[in-house]
């Protein structure tokens, strides 16, 4: 299990003053006591804003990066005074271009990391095949990286991460510039490494679908601190999104308007109802979905439902209310 | 020891794939050495030799033997020098990040990319080092007995050397001033072209710091003079610059890691 408590970390930043004069030090926090949990088997978000903290989190955890203050262990190695011990544990995927070397092949870039991390020959030879065929890099996997589109870059960079099986696996905008079936593909392979695996991922992205399909866990920071944890589903209720049902109907009788107004005032719910050419269009706004209990009153009054619209809260709204109010 | 010598390999490896992509590089690595070689043998060439106060230029042959010992050697540490400046582009390639985000031991890897820059470097104008010598027999035959122990002696001076530039080179991108510090005045210092035998005093002190000048002396006393035994004591301070040395990478590359975990300077990113 990873567990990280109070982890800091203020970068010493140069601030030039102009040509003659010597630069001043400016202290810049990208993380402010951030405690978070990863179990195995478990996939963890970390989301927030350009410059959150997000990147700097992921490199402390994974040994590239010292904090400033507080600790964090990773199946019981302290992260802080053991960093070689942790990295055979872990690994990082980022999106980009960077971070291979374009002058080798996929295949020769895998056996080099692959030695890095002291993968016994045979089995880094079969590793490799299965990597290779997984990003769907077979027929390019003796090609140079350097006549790879930036989409290939990034899937050698999901299979470098592999390479060493991490019990830990970090990543950080991993998606970013695949095509939808690679990204799909990546995802299920993600998941199935943390639930029939019983790996530990961390994800960074700014694909909130992404997070709503994989996540079990979801730290929302922003300006280096977390400011709410839960499932993705927790987050939404936290933030009060609600759900919104509108129903049209020719005509709506006082009585069942009067029952309408009875029902949403039992859920705490709002209701505005508007006239158009058309009929009538009844919103009703609330924490839950009232659209059984809305068809079933209005089919009692007899009246006929002509369309129905359920509006579920996304969780980028509920994101970004949530950071908003910091 | 055998996962050390794995990442070693895949480091030598790494560099043969990563810088020497085309076969003309073997060409240009052979070309501009010879030419410096042939432009200091023509510089010495209208002396007149006999007069010489250097038991290194009483003849062509042991003038010949001389320069393309001090040209061989000066090669395998100056191509070092400049593997260890190729350390910024890995920089800034974000893959010396991706190198320490793994758990490979560290002077392992630092050695495998100096002996993969060295056997890289420098087998071309070895060959033809081998040519000149049988050309111009400088080289009496029973010395040849010594060449193994040449090969070993300065191969592994090269590689700590070259260790030593790397880590210091991964320590600050902005070290290229060791380029300069250290390709002519090594050249000049550590008598690759002029015996440091006469030197000035001043001359002297600046040659010992180089281990160059010690594996010149090493080289040149088996090759030429035949002589092991007048050999042990410059081996014996060859091999104490080397240990300093060694403890030195030992120590820059644990502060590089440590300064590039505190500031991120690992990738520029």
């Amino acid at each position: 299990m990873v567990q990280s408590d109070r982890l800091c970390k203020v970068y010493r930043v140069k601030e030039k003053k102009g040509l003659f004069k010597p630069a001043s030090i400016k202290e810049v926090v990208a993380a402010k006591d951030l405690s978070l949990t990863i179990e195995p088997g478990h996939i963890v978000g970390l989301l927030g804003v350009n410059g959150a903290g997000k990147t700097t989190t992921i490199r402390m955890l994974a040994g590239i990066l010292e904090p400033t203050s507080g600790t964090f262990t990773i199946d019981g190695i302290d992260g802080v005074k053991h960093p070689r011990e942790i990295k055979k544990k872990v690994n990082v995927i980022t999106g980009g271009e960077r971070n291979i070397y374009w002058r080798l092949t996929a295949r020769e870039n895998l056996e080099y990391f692959g030695a890095l991390y002291g993968v016994p020959k045979a089995l880094l030879k079969e590793r490799i095949a299965a990597l290779i065929d997984l990003v769907g890099l077979d027929d390019s996997a003796d090609v140079p990286v350097e006549k790879y589109s930036k989409g290939m870059k990034q899937r050698l960079q999901i299979a470098r991460g592999l390479i060493n099986d991490p019990q830990y696996l970090f990543l950080d905008e991993p998606t970013l510039g695949l095509d939808i079936a690679i990204a799909k593909e990546l995802r299920a392979y993600v998941r199935d490494l943390a639930k029939e695996h019983e790996r530990g991922i961390l994800l960074t992205t700014h694909y909130i679908t992404e997070v709503e399909e994989l996540c079990d866990t979801v730290y929302l920071i922003n300006e280096g601190r977390v400011i709410k944890t839960g499932s993705p589903r927790e987050l939404i209720q936290l933030a009060q999104m609600g759900v919104g049902v509108r129903v049209h109907v020719d005509a709506l009788p006082a009585a069942a308007e009067g029952s309408i107004q009875a029902l949403a005032a039992r859920y705490d719910a709002s209701v505005e109802t508007a006239q158009d050419e058309q009929g009538v269009s009844i919103l009703i706004h609330g924490t839950e979905n009232l659209s059984t209990h809305c068809m079933k009153l209005l089919t009692d009054e007899g009246l006929l439902v002509k369309k129905l619209e359920i509006t579920e809260p996304k969780m980028e709204d509920a994101l970004m209310k949530l950071t908003m109010e910091g | 020891m055998r996962g050390i010598w794995r990442i070693v390999q895949a480091e030598i490896l790494k560099q043969h794939r990563n810088t020497f992509h085309s076969r003309y590089m073997y060409f240009a690595l052979l070309i501009w050495p010879v030419v410096i070689f042939i432009n200091a043998y023509y510089d010495f060439k209208p002396f007149n030799l006999s007069d010489s106060m250097s038991e290194y230029f009483t003849s062509v042959e042991s003038m010949v033997t001389f320069l393309i010992t001090g040209f061989l050697a000066y090669n395998s540490f100056g191509a070092l020098v400049q593997s260890a400046w190729m350390m910024s582009f890995e920089r800034r390639n974000g893959t010396l990040e991706m190198v320490f985000l793994s758990p490979a031991n560290r002077m392992a890897i630092i050695y495998g990319r100096t002996l993969g820059a060295l056997f890289q470097n420098i087998w071309m104008f070895l060959i033809f080092a081998v040519f000149v010598t049988i050309c111009f027999q400088g080289i009496p035959l029973m010395n040849l007995l010594y060449l193994p122990l040449v090969f070993l002696i300065l191969t592994l001076s090269a590689m700590i050397w070259g260790g030593l530039m790397n880590v210091i080179f991964m320590f600050s991108r902005d070290a290229g001033i060791l380029f300069n510090v250290f390709d002519e005045p090594m050249s000049l210092f550590s008598g690759v072209r002029v015996p440091t035998a006469v030197f000035p005093l001043w001359a002297k002190v600046i040659s010992v710091i180089f281990p160059l000048t010690h594996t010149l002396v090493i080289v040149r006393s088996l090759l030429i003079r035949g002589s092991l035994l007048g050999s042990l004591p410059s081996i014996g301070y060859l091999i104490a610059v080397c240990a300093v040395m060694i403890a030195l990478t030992r120590i820059i590359i644990a502060k590089a890691e440590k300064h590039g975990r505190e500031t991120g300077n690992f990738s520029f990113y």
